[in-house]
Parts: structure tokens; C-alpha cells; sequence
């Protein structure tokens, strides 16, 4: 639509010490992006969202409008599975908004800052197949004929407390599982809840193998559930790691360690649209390509 | 041309083997195109096997011991002569054991013989002891016992006690070589080289056994058998008849044949060569 | 999840391709990128499908690449990067084969800066190669952590040598289970091919004993009480057949002989716990080829054993101690075994454990008992070479367990019996232990025959070879109930095919017995200074002998001869000490009634087949008595030869050459001169049957030839001399009457050729005389020899005429042929240079038969005019 009309007037936005934030990188899901990610400054839960509104106007040209505002929004989109753009299933669960400038008339480029202070952000932000968390700062100019829009996107990290979840952490998983007369297999997690940045440690003894084992998988899998009943399931697998090679004999131990920290990980996360799960999965292959798996649930959190 | 002359083996009823030395001497396949065994040679498989490992070419003639047929490729029962002739270029060679002959080892009852055969050089056994000499233009060569078999015939009888070392006799050796040079046409006898030795060679040897076998033996018997004051040794090559072990060795090229007798005294080899020219 | 290459060829280039690249990083200074390209080669490894060797080329490429890139890594820390950051980064490698070399090689560079915690470091890597479970790929991971820590374990980092040794078990354990494991990988058809791969594989499990011995050094303690005990159970519970044989023999290879003295029953228990198919006698035949290694290496070998004596003494008081001091010489703790501590006797420990092993394993066959037997000897005979009865026990034990296994001895146990007989032949006491091991004769007496008979082979020809005389009775004893089967077997064919003569000789084989003419040869080796006690030994034989039937004809002559010896030796002793003439002379009397015996025995058992060979023994033995003035002997020795020619040779040939050596031997001797006429009565006898031998050219020749015995000729060795002796038995009439005679016989023969041919040799023998004396004594003159000239001119004439019609070839008389002493014809053959030998007429042309004689009589004539210019009587002689 600005192919042949130009926006009379150039909105830019700009948080305070954007430079220096840090920022996430994040694959973009358009397939028409050109960089397979795109970089979004990151917030906490809880802090101060400022910056400056730039708005330039071209040289010798008068804008009129109604006032101008600015706005931080946070939604969630589940549009994705139905891809119906028009029913845009979209949920605001937070704006924010304050006035930067009375109706009037604008002559030359104006800055004005804005200040949403300690914000609470009730989730992270989210991509995934199905469902999405955004934020963004919307500037707004209102306008006769049809308002002038302006989007920033950005990232909230939200970082789980502690002292809640220490309770359970030192629990491992331990499980016993089996095919009759054919494979029997004690393994164990070292804790069930895991941060971002932990390692996965644990072991698996084998108590009777006639299998032909080729090799064995452990697999992290992200699962997204969205909508009401049937509800939507979307699997991603996170992480593959081989973690043993051949066959082993009664008797064996099989150690398991995986490095968290390197991967990009999605915390757990529940909300009345839509929840991640996580799951370790391992995975025995035997000679014949038959895949036999065991999925444990652990607990994602993301800390600092 | 190689011709080996090997008499008298004896094997197995007088003697256990030829001497390894000889056997290790002979050991060289196809060097030598012809043997001849001059009697009391056909007793032993083991011998015979290894006279065959020399050369395949062989000429038997018989002693007294050998029985009177022999089995070869074209005959089973080929009957063993008492003598026979083998030409070699302009050589006529003359192979007989002599037990037939009368006087026995009489160089004229030899030369007799030779004459008879109408040969040049007159091959023959059974004395055990190694000579050659040339009579009348003619050749006589006899290459003794190659095991040092022990001999029938009349020995020399006032020999030394083994014990007492015979160092005067080393004189006899120089000799030895002498009496093969001499010149040809001297008509009597010339001594057999090996005969002067005899007190001497393998005296080593039976010091050997005498320690192995009879120090600790003496001490128990020696009393049961006291009565017998002098176990005194002889030398064993004495109480075989003073034969060493010996052979010869033919090279004949052309007109000329070159003897090389080979005695084994004191455990060692000896070489001796003597040139005989047809006329 | 990427793949490896189809092939070798892409897999080699691949991983090149990835070293160049990885080196080109690394000159960047761009780890990360290094390391991708690791884990790219490294999935190489990944491939299934390589056989061990292929796998194993991969392998050296990828760790030299390993290597560029540990270097890189050490060199660099911690001022690019931290390696232990880098040993989590590079655990983020998806599978495991690359993630595991990387960690190893992060790892072990990690290791050799000073700030790792390389305890820490090494148990989790080795924790860590548990993921690896593939038989091949996990051997090799683990050969690479061994590999890799050897590199750097020995040099900067003083680990405690105990975790280090710890550490190397823990690995070799493991790399052990996959190895086993290894086999039962595939189908089931395939075993064998499992067996030949893992044997390709066996170093790098062995590598790992290698190493431990090194960094094991002398400390014995250790190795006694941590090493060995864990190797030990890894080997038996292993229970797997190429594992436990090859381990166990690693071991006695590896580590130091005096480790293995001290720890001896250690060992040998843990043969007992094997698996049932390993063949325990290869281990316990290492452990012992081991041991006498050692045996060979010291420079006093007695100082050992001495030493072990000494330890015995100690073992019960420093019993406790041991375990605390590690580093002191190990000698000081071979002891603490408890078979040893009453009696460090090696042979003993080793006795104790057969007794053991039989009984806990009487599931053991013959056929792995015995090697283990033969080993136990090999090391006796080593160690204590004088101890033969722990020989005997050994052979009495074998012979006690082939009892318990009853009358069949199994087949597969034939070599191994051999090699148990055999062995002891090459040592330096062989003929002690075959004399006085008295289970030595009783075990080879339960043999099969043939086997008995290749043992019985051996000993004579190891007898022979070291010349080793017999001098003992007990010793003959022995040696005759060894040979025994040889001896006596009236039913065997004599052809046992011992001895393999070429071809062309071989039916001569029938007139030979390869083992009877050993054991003729056995007779020559005894011996006995004593003349009596050797008698005594030479009878002994003779007993035995006497059991072989007709094989006496083999073994009674060297019997004869070795009587005749004694004669001899006899006859010089008296020679030198005449004062006991009497007593000697007793002794040869009884000698000469042996060999009587012996002729009697020969004769009886083995009848007119050897009479021929009975005649001449007699001839000779008279000889002998004749030699040592003993006439009466020696007229009965030639009696008995008269009588064996009269009543025995029957055919001509034989006849004639007998009655001719007669007459040789006669004519030398000189005892029989005497008032009872013995010489006159024997020559006469002589003469007489040449008379009357069957035909006539016999005839001839056996007279003329016995004219010698009325003209004795001078014995040198005797001091007689020609011209100078004075009493020679000469009596020229009768030498002229047998020529007489014998010319007559010629001159009645049919035959022209052999007519004439005999008359010139009566010539030669009238030459003969003709130079030996003067007319008036030999009666052969002048006048008798031109006539004898005459008459043959006159006969060849005649024969030259009867062929009238060929004259004109005598022109050119043929060489080629000529008769022999004995008549025959010897004609030179075209062919070759040898004659054909016949006594037939020889299928010839008339005129070369014709020149036999005469050119025979032109060289006798020649010969005639020579000796004009020698002697001058010959003069007279007109020809």
C-alpha cells in the first residue's frame, strides 16, 4: 500500500539504550524474510519499557491529525493453525497506553519519550508452530482518513522463582521399563526439573537386552498445545543426541549426559490459549530400524 | 671329470657310518659324474643312500661280503661282478675288490690283472688301507676303507699302548707326502701313506671315550675284576688293523689324472694329490 | 545425522579433504570450524560395514589428524580458549563415535596443562566411552583413549601409579568384553571369520598388558596383589576360548620372568578355570618356554634356584610384610605362594598342579594331557637337567593315565606321545633318562607299533650320532627291552619304509632292514675297558639277537667283529705283557668259541640263504687264529668252512669265488706249518676241490690261482722280507704241478676263445714265478714259458684260421672287450663308459671275440719284452 503513496510521515521508535540491550535472535517464521532470524531487544517481567518516538515529517509538508499515542500491547495469535487470516483469533492480554501529543498539526520532526513503568509481562514471548506471545510498541497517529501505524516488536524473558521450584528439583526420575522377553531397561534422570542453562544427567542399565541394538537416541521434545477440545498438538523435537552406539550386553551402564545450555530451549509455559511441554525421550533403534521410546517429562525453567 | 672311489664301508657289521667330515665333504650333488664302490659297500641303506645323493652313477663291484646279485633300475637281480672296466676318455679304468686274488694285495698279481683287463689305471679294495702306486706305466690305486672298517688281515703288532703319546711318530707324516711323490716307473712298492700314521690318528678319540665311558665304571668294578691288572687301552684304529678312514677323489682331464687321496686322522681331513700321466 | 563413504577410497579422501581443511582453520585461528571438520572425518568411523583391518587404516589417518589437533589445542590454552570450556563445547556433538573422540582428544590435551583436574578428567572420559557399545568401534575408541593417555600419562603428569594402573584395567576390562563380544556378532556361519577377525584385533587389547608392565616396572607387590588378581578374573569370567589363550599368553610374555616365579600357582589356578575348549597345555608350554627363557638368560643359572631354596627358608617369616614394601627387589617376595612354601621346587609346583588339574578335570583327554606332560619335562630338564626321576614320574604318570584310559590309545595322541618321547633325545641326557627312567620303557612298550618303532629309530640314531658307548649292564638291559619290538618279530616284513632310498635303489631295500642295521650299529657302541665286563655286554646282546629269528643275519657279523676286537685287543695285551699269556690267552680260546657260536647260531636259524656269508665269517676267523699263532683254531675255523663249501654252495659262480678266497686267505697264513701237516692238509683240500669245481674254466683258474699256496710271499707287517727271509713255505714243483694241471684243463676246453684266454693267463702266473725266483726253485723256467708261448701262438692261429673268412678285420683289433678275472665278459657298452659284466657269451661278432685273448696275449708278450731291460733272464724268452 506505500508502493504508490508514500507515508507522509516517518515514525521510528526507539528504546532507551537499545545499543546495549541485549537482544534475542529468534528464526523468523515468513518465508520471505531475507536473515533466517531477526533480533528483538529483550525485557524482563515486570521492567520499565522506555523510549523515544521520532516522527519526521517531510521537508515543507504539514501533517494534520487528531493526536497521537502510543501503546504497549501483548497478545497472543493462534491464528497460526488455521491460517485464516481474516479470522484473526487474536488475544490482547495487555495495553498500555498514554498520549504523546494533542490533536493538531505537524510542521517539523518531533521526539517525544514514553514510559510504561515496571510492566508486568504475564508470559514470555513465544513463537511457535501454532501459537505466538508477542509485544510491541504501537505508535498511533490518528488521523481523518486512516491512522498512521507504527510497530516495535519486542522480547520478554520471564524468569522463574527459584525458591518455588527447588522444591522438587532434587527429585531424579527413575524408571523401570520393558518388552516382555526381549528388553528390559532401568534408566534414571538425575532431577526431573531442569533450568535452561543445566545438564541432563543420568544413566541406563540394561537388565536384558535380546534386542539388536543399533544405536540410542536421547531426544528433548517441545510440546505446544493450543485451543480447546481436540486440541492442538505440535511436536518439535529440540534436541537429538546419540547417546549409545551398538549393542550392549546384560549388565551394561550407559551414561547420559546432554548439555542444555547450548540449545535453544523453550521454557514450560501454561495459559488458558495454549501450554509447552517438555519431554526427554529416548529412543532405542534396532538393526531393523525399529524405534522403541520411552518419553519422561521433565520441567524447563528459565532462570538467571 | 670327477670319479670317487669308496671301498670297504663295512656298514653296519664293522662300522657305524662313514666319517661326518667325509660325509659333509661329499655332500655337493652333481659335482661328481661317477662312483664306484670297490666292495662291502652294499650292506647299509643309509650309505647307499647317500653314495646315491653324490652321484646316480654308479659302478659296483663285489667283495667277499656283498651278496652276489644287486638290484639297480634295469635289473632286479643284476649280478654283482667280481671286476669291471670303466672308460674315461683315454683312460681305461679297472674296478675289482680283489678278494679272488692270489697272492692277495700283491702288485704283481695287480699288475696281472690289469694287464688282463688291458688297463691304464687298476682300482681295487679290501685291504683297508689307502695306497697308489704306478708300476709298469700303470696306475694302482687302492682307496683303503672309507669307514676305517676293521680288517681280517695281518697287523702290526708291537703298537703302543694308547696312553702313552706317540709324538715320535710325528715324523712319519712328512714322509707320507713323499712317498706319493715319487717318481713313476719305481717298480717296488710304495708304502701306503696312511700305514707309519696309524698309532697315532684317533687317539684323541679314544681318550673321549675312555673318559665318558670308564672312569666312574672302573672305580665300581674294579674290584670284581682286579685279578685283570692291566685294562690297558689300545689305540681302536690298532685293533682295527691300522686302517683309517679314507677315499679318493679321480680328476681326470684329458690325459691327465689327478688322485687326491683323503684321510681322516685325528679327527681332521687330510688331502694328499698325486698327478699320473697316460703316455 | 550425516553418512560415511560407500568405499575406502572416498573414505580416505574424505578424511584428507577434512584434515586440510581442519589444518587451514586451525592456521586461522578458527577453532570452531576445526572442529566441525573433526566431527566431519570423524564420522568415518561411523561405518559399519569395515572389516577390522580397513577400519583400523581409517584409524591411523583420523589419529594422525587427532593429533595435529591436540597439539593445537595445548598450545593454545588457555590464551584462545579454556580447554575445559572446550571439553563441554565439543560434548555438544550429536552422535556419539565423533563426540567421543573429540572429548577424548579435547581431554587428553586438557591432561597435559598444568591446571586439570586429570584424575577427574580421565575417570569420566573412560566413564563416558561406556556409550560405545559396537564391539569394533568401541575397541577402537578405547585403543584411543590407551593410545592417547600413554602419550601423555608417562611424561608431565606424575599421576599415582596406582590410579594409572587402575585406570589401564579398567580399560582393558572393557576393551576385553568387546573383544568376546565381538565373536558373537553376525550370523552364525560366519564364526569362523569372527575368530580370524578378532585375532587381527588381539594387539590392541594386549597393548594394554604392555603397558601396564611397563609402568609396573619391579614393583612386584603391585603386581601381585592388584594387577594380576583383576587380569586374572577378567580372563575367567571372560570364559571365551581366543580371549583366555591369547590373555594368558600376553601375560608370560609381558610381564618379568621373576613376576611369573612369584606368582606361579596363581597362574596355574587360573588354567584350571578355563573355558573347557582352551587348549591349557599352549598356555602352561608359554608360561614354561617363558621360565626356561629365564633359565638361559642368567649368567649362573644355580645362583637362581639356590635363590629359590633361599626364599623358601624366608617365606614364613616375612610373610606379613610384603604387602607394605613395594619398591624393594622383587626377589625377596617370590615366595608367599603356598605350594611353593615348603618346598620352592618349580618342578614340584608344577607336578602339584597336574596332579590338580587331572583330578579337578578328568573331562581332559589323552591328547591335551600328554603336551602338558612334555611341557612340565621341557622344564625339568631345564631346571634341574640331573633330576631324571621327575622324568620318571612324569612318564610314570602318563603311563597311569593311559591306563585309566584304557588299552586304546587314541590317535590324536600319537604325535603328542612322540614329541613326549622324542624330546628328551635332544637334550644332553638323553641316554641316562632312556636307561634309568624306568616308566620311560614302559610307557613306549603300550605304543603302537609303528610309533614304537620311529621312537626306537630315534634313540639308535641319537646313539649313533653322539657316539654314546654302552658300558653298563643295567644300561644294555634297558636298552634291550626298548628295542625289544625290533628285535624280535618273527612275523614283521623286514621292508619298513624308516628310510626312503630314491627310487632306482629302492627294491634293493629288500636285501636291507633300515632298523636292523641300527641296531647292528648299536653293537659297535658297546663298550667296556675291561675286556670281561665287555664280553659280558656283547653276550647280552647276543641274547637279544638271538630272538630276532632270521634277522640275526643283520646283527650277528657286527656281533662277530666286535668278538674279533676283543681277540685283537686281547692279543696286544699279551703282546705287551707276556707274563700273562696264559690268562690271556684263555680269554681269546673262550672269544673264538663265541664267535664258533655265533657262526652255529647263523647257520642254524637262517640256513643255506646266508651260507655264502657263514664261509667267509669263517675264513676271516680263521685268519684271525692263524694271526695269533693259534693253529688249531684256525684249522678248525677253516674245517668248518670246508664243510660249509662242501655241503652248502651249490651254485657255481659262488663256488668258485669261495673256493678263491680260500685259497687267498690260506696262502697269508703262517701257524699252520706244523707237525700235524694242517697247512698240507687244508691247501691239498683246496687244490682238490678247485679241481673238481663243475666247469672246467672254474677249474683252471681256481688251480692255477691255488699254485700260489705252495709259494708263500712276504707279510711285511711280519718283518718278512724277499731275499732276506730265509724260511718261506715254498715248494716250487707243486706250484708247477697245479700250472700243469691247470693248462691241461685249459687245453681240454672246448671253447677256443676261453681255451686260449685261459693259456695266457697260466702265462701271467708263469711271469709271475718267473720273476719271483731262479728256475731251480719256482721249477717255471724258461724253457716252459717259450713253450707255453708256443702253444698259444700255435692256438691262436688255429682260432684265427677257424674264422678264416674274417681275417682281414683283425687288422684292427676291437678294445671293447675284455674277460675278467672270473671268466666273465666286460664289454664296453656305446652308450655309456661304464661295461656290462656277464658271464654269458655276449652277443658280439666272432672276430672281436677272437681278439680277446689275442690281444691279451700281444700285451703279455709286451709286458715281457719290457722286463728284458728290468731283468735280464726275461732275455732268454724269445717271443
Amino acid at each position: 500500500m506505500s508502493l504508490f503513496y508514500k507515508n507522509p510521515v516517518d515514525i521510528e521508535i526507539l528504546f532507551d539504550g537499545e545499543d546495549s540491550r541485549k537482544h534475542v535472535e529468534i528464526p523468523t517464521n515468513s518465508h520471505s524474510a531475507k536473515s533466517l532470524f531477526d533480533k528483538y531487544p529483550l525485557f524482563e517481567d515486570g521492567e520499565s519499557v522506555t523510549g523515544l518516538v521520532t516522527l519526521r515529517v517531510r521537508e515543507g509538508k504539514k501533517l494534520e491529525h487528531s493526536g497521537i499515542k502510543v501503546s504497549l500491547i501483548g497478545s497472543i495469535d493462534t491464528t497460526g493453525y488455521n491460517n485464516d487470516v481474516k479470522n484473526k483469533n487474536l488475544d490482547t492480554f495487555l495495553t498500555l497506553s498514554m498520549d504523546l501529543c494533542p490533536p493538531g498539526e505537524l510542521v517539523h520532526s518531533v521526539n517525544y519519550k514514553f514510559n510504561f513503568k515496571d510492566v508486568e509481562k504475564r508470559f514470555e514471548s513465544y513463537l511457535g508452530k501454532n501459537v505466538s506471545v508477542m509485544y510491541y510498541i504501537k505508535v498511533t497517529m490518528i488521523r481523518k482518513s486512516a491512522d498512521i501505524v507504527k510497530l516495535k516488536k519486542f522480547w520478554c524473558h520471564r524468569y522463574a522463582n527459584e525458591s518455588s521450584i527447588k522444591d522438587n528439583e532434587g527429585k531424579p526420575i527413575k524408571l523401570d521399563i520393558g518388552i516382555e522377553n526381549c528388553l528390559h531397561i532401568e534408566f534414571e534422570y538425575s532431577k526431573a526439573q531442569h533450568t535452561l542453562k543445566d545438564v541432563i544427567v543420568g544413566r541406563i542399565y540394561f537388565l536384558l537386552t535380546r534386542l539388536k541394538v543399533k544405536h540410542m537416541e536421547l531426544s528433548l521434545i517441545k510440546r505446544e498445545t493450543c485451543g480447546t477440545e481436540p486440541n492442538q498438538l505440535s511436536d518439535t523435537t529440540s534436541i537429538r543426541y546419540e547417546i549409545m552406539d551398538g549393542s550392549p550386553v546384560k549388565g551394561e551402564t550407559i551414561p547420559i549426559r546432554l548439555f542444555l545450555g547450548g540449545y535453544d530451549l523453550t521454557p514450560n509455559m501454561t495459559c488458558n490459549y495454549f501450554n509447552v511441554k517438555n519431554y526427554l525421550s529416548l529412543v532405542i533403534i534396532d538393526e531393523d530400524g525399529r524405534r522403541y521410546f520411552k518419553q519422561t517429562e521433565i520441567m524447563l525453567y528459565r532462570t538467571m | 671329470m670327477l670319479l670317487l672311489a669308496l671301498s670297504d664301508a663295512h656298514i653296519p657289521e664293522r662300522a657305524i657310518d662313514v666319517p661326518l667330515k667325509f660325509r659333509k665333504l661329499l655332500n655337493v650333488p652333481n659335482k661328481i659324474q661317477q662312483v664306484t664302490l670297490l666292495g662291502n659297500c652294499t650292506k647299509s641303506a643309509s650309505f647307499l643312500k647317500f653314495v646315491n645323493t653324490i652321484s646316480e652313477n654308479i659302478v659296483f663291484v663285489r667283495g667277499e661280503f656283498d651278496p652276489a646279485t644287486v638290484s639297480t633300475t634295469k635289473n632286479p637281480a643284476e649280478e654283482m661282478p667280481l671286476s669291471t672296466v670303466i672308460s674315461q676318455g683315454p683312460f681305461r679304468i679297472g674296478c675289482c675288490n680283489g678278494y679272488t686274488l692270489v697272492p692277495k694285495n700283491d702288485p704283481l698279481s695287480l699288475l696281472t690283472l690289469a694287464r688282463q683287463l688291458d688297463v691304464d689305471i687298476l682300482l681295487w679294495g679290501g685291504t683297508h688301507n689307502v695306497e697308489a702306486y704306478t708300476l709298469e706305466g700303470k696306475f694302482f690305486i687302492n682307496p683303503g676303507s672309507c669307514t676305517g672298517a676293521f680288517s681280517t688281515d695281518w697287523v702290526q703288532e708291537d703298537v703302543e699302548e694308547n696312553y702313552k703319546t706317540s709324538e715320535q711318530q710325528e715324523p712319519a707324516e712328512a714322509s707320507t707326502n713323499g712317498s706319493n711323490q715319487q717318481p713313476k716307473e719305481i717298480k717296488e712298492e710304495i708304502k701306503e701313506p696312511s700305514n707309519n700314521d696309524s698309532e697315532k690318528s684317533g687317539e684323541d678319540k679314544a681318550d673321549i671315550i675312555e673318559d665318558k665311558g670308564n672312569s666312574e665304571e672302573h672305580l665300581q668294578e674294579g674290584k670284581e675284576y682286579e685279578h685283570d691288572s692291566s685294562d690297558d687301552e689300545f689305540d681302536d684304529i690298532d685293533i682295527n688293523g691300522g686302517g683309517i678312514p679314507s677315499f679318493c677323489l679321480l680328476d681326470i682331464q684329458d690325459i691327465t689324472c689327478t688322485l687326491y687321496i683323503y684321510t681322516y686322522v685325528d679327527n681332521e681331513i687330510k688331502v694328499d694329490k698325486v698327478v699320473y700321466r697316460k703316455d | 545425522m550425516s553418512a560415511y563413504s560407500d568405499n575406502m577410497e572416498q573414505a580416505i579422501s574424505h578424511i584428507k579433504q577434512q584434515t586440510i581443511l581442519m589444518q587451514r582453520s586451525l592456521t586461522q585461528k578458527k577453532l570452531m570450524d576445526a572442529l566441525k571438520h573433526c566431527s566431519d572425518m570423524l564420522k568415518e568411523l561411523r561405518n559399519p560395514d569395515l572389516s577390522p583391518k580397513l577400519y583400523y587404516e581409517l584409524y591411523i589417518i583420523i589419529f594422525d589428524s587427532l593429533s595435529i589437533l591436540s597439539q593445537y589445542l595445548v598450545e593454545n590454552h588457555p590464551t584462545r580458549h579454556h580447554l575445559a570450556d572446550l571439553y563441554e563445547l565439543v560434548q555438544y556433538t550429536g552422535n556419539i563415535l565423533p563426540r567421543l573422540y573429540l572429548m577424548l582428544t579435547v581431554g587428553v590435551s586438557f591432561m597435559q596443562t598444568k591446571d586439570c583436574p586429570a584424575e577427574e578428567v580421565l575417570k569420566d572420559m573412560i566413564e563416558m566411552c561406556r556409550g560405545v557399545q559396537h564391539p569394533i568401534r568401541g575397541l577402537f575408541l578405547r585403543y584411543y583413549l590407551s593410545q592417547r593417555t600413554k602419550q601423555s600419562l608417562t611424561s608431565d603428569i606424575s599421576l599415582d601409579k596406582k590410579f594409572d594402573i587402575q585406570f589401564i584395567i579398567t580399560n582393558f576390562i572393557e576393551m576385553n568384553k568387546l573383544w568376546v563380544r565381538l565373536q558373537h556378532q553376525g550370523p552364525l556361519r560366519e564364526r569362523d571369520l569372527r575368530t580370524k577377525e578378532r585375532k587381527e584385533l588381539q594387539i590392541l587389547i594386549g597393548s594394554n598388558l604392555v603397558r601396564l608392565s611397563q609402568i609396573l616396572d619391579d614393583s612386584f607387590a603391585l603386581y601381585r596383589d592388584e594387577v594380576l588378581p583383576q587380569i586374572l578374573e577378567q580372563v575367567i569370567q571372560c570364559r571365551d576360548v581366543v580371549s583366555q589363550t591369547y590373555l594368558l599368553d600376553v601375560i608370560c610374555q609381558v610381564f618379568p620372568d621373576e613376576f611369573h616365579l612369584g606368582t606361579l600357582s596363581q597362574l596355574l589356578d587360573t588354567t584350571l578355570k578355563l573355558n573347557p575348549d582352551v587348549v591349557i597345555n599352549k598356555v602352561v608350554l608359554s608360561l614354561i618356554a617363558r621360565l626356561n627363557g629365564f633359565w638361559d638368560r642368567q649368567d649362573d643359572p644355580n645362583a637362581i634356584i639356590q635363590n629359590l631354596n633361599h626364599l623358601k627358608l624366608d617365606s614364613n617369616t616375612d610373610e606379613e610384610e610384603h604387602s607394605a614394601d613395594d619398591g624393594e627387589s622383587t626377589a625377596e617376595k617370590l615366595d608367599s605362594e603356598p605350594v611353593s612354601r615348603n618346598k620352592f621346587d618349580l618342578f614340584f609346583v608344577f607336578w602339584k598342579y597336574l596332579t590338580k588339574i587331572t583330578e579337578e578335570r578328568p573331562d581332559l583327554p589323552l591328547h591335551e594331557i600328554i603336551p602338558l606332560v612334555h611341557s612340565i619335562m621341557l622344564l625339568s630338564l631345564k631346571w634341574y637337567p640331573s633330576n631324571l626321576s621327575n622324568v620318571d614320574i612324569l612318564y610314570k604318570f602318563c603311563w597311569e593315565k593311559y591306563q585309566d584310559f584304557g588299552k586304546d590309545i587314541p590317535e590324536e595322541c600319537e604325535q603328542s606321545f612322540k614329541e613326549l618321547f622324542i624330546y628328551p633325545l635332544s637334550t644332553d641326557n638323553f641316554y641316562e633318562i632312556i636307561t634309568t627312567c624306568d616308566s620311560f620303557q614302559k610307557l613306549l612298550s603300550v605304543q603302537s607299533i609303528t610309533l614304537q618303532k620311529s621312537i626306537i629309530n630315534s634313540i639308535l640314531d641319537k646313539m649313533v650320532e653322539t657316539n654314546t658307548k654302552i658300558t653298563d649292564k643295567q644300561h644294555l638291559d634297558k636298552l634291550g627291552a626298548i628295542c625289544e619290538p625290533i628285535i624280535s618279530v618273527p612275523n614283521n616284513k623286514p621292508k619298513t619304509s624308516i628310510l626312503t632310498v630314491s627310487d632306482d635303489l629302492d627294491s634293493e631295500l629288500t636285501f636291507f632292514n633300515p632298523e636292523q642295521e641300527k641296531l647292528a650299529k648299536l653293537v659297535h657302541l658297546i663298550y667296556h675297558k675291561n675286556v670281561d665286563i665287555n664280553t659280558e655286554l656283547l653276550l647280552i646282546c647276543k641274547k637279544w639277537y638271538y630272538n630276532g629269528g632270521k634277522q640275526l643275519r643283520f646283527t650277528y657279523p657286527a656281533l662277530i667283529t666286535a668278538f674279533w676286537k676283543l681277540i685283537r685287543k686281547l692279543h696286544f695285551k699279551s703282546l705287551k705283557r707276556p707274563e700273562r699269556k696264559e690268562d690271556y690267552n684263555a680269554k681269546i680260546k673262550q672269544l673264538f668259541k663265541y664267535v664258533s657260536r655265533c657262526n652255529t647260531d647263523l647257520f642254524n636259524v637262517c640256513g643255506l640263504s646266508i651260507s655264502d656269508l657263514i664261509f667267509k665269517l669263517n675264513l676271516q676267523t680263521a685268519a684271525i687264529a692263524d694271526q695269533l699263532t693259534l693253529s688249531e683254531i684256525s684249522y678248525d675255523f677253516f674245517s668248518q668252512a670246508f664243510t660249509i663249501f662242501e655241503e652248502s654252495l651249490s651254485d657255481s659262480k659262488v663256488q668258485f669265488q669261495a673256493l678263491v678266497n680260500m685259497a687267498q686267505v690260506l696262502q697269508k697264513t703262517r701257524s699252520l706249518y706244523n707237525d700235524e701237516g694242517y697247512y698240507d692238509t687244508l691247501i691239498t683240500r683246496c687244490t682238490l676241490h678247485g679241481s673238481k669245481l663243475l666247469k672246467k674254466t672254474d677249474q683252471c683258474r681256481a688251480v692255477y690261482l691255488c699254485s700260489h699256496l705252495w709259494w708263500a710271499t712276504e707279510l711285511t707287517l711280519i718283518g718278512e722280507e724277499e731275499g732276506v727271509t730265509k724260511n718261506f713255505f715254498r715248494e716250487g714243483k707243486r706250484v708247477l704241478e697245479c700250472l700243469q694241471r691247470s693248462l691241461r684243463v685249459a687245453d681240454s676246453i672246448m671253447d677256443n676263445v676261453q681255451s686260449c684266454q685261459l693259456m695266457v693267463e697260466i702265462l701271467g702266473s708263469c711271469c709271475y714265478y718267473f720273476i719271483h725266483g731262479d728256475e731251480s726253485e719256482t721249477h717255471v723256467g724258461v724253457k716252459y714259458i717259450a713253450g707255453l708261448v708256443e702253444l698259444i701262438q700255435a692256438n691262436l692261429k688255429g682260432l684265427q684260421l677257424e674264422e678264416s673268412g674274417e681275417v682281414q678285420d683283425f687288422t684292427a683289433p676291437s678294445q671293447t672287450i675284455v674277460i675278467g678275472c672270473d671268466g666273465s665278459y666286460i664289454c664296453k657298452t656305446l652308450s655309456s663308459s661304464t661295461c656290462m659284466v656277464s658271464s654269458k657269451i655276449p652277443n658280439v661278432r666272432i672276430p672281436d671275440l677272437i681278439a680277446v685273448p689275442v690281444s691279451y696275449f700281444e700285451r703279455t708278450l709286451e709286458y715281457i719284452e719290457n722286463q728284458k731291460q728290468v731283468d735280464y733272464r726275461f732275455n732268454a724268452i724269445t717271443t
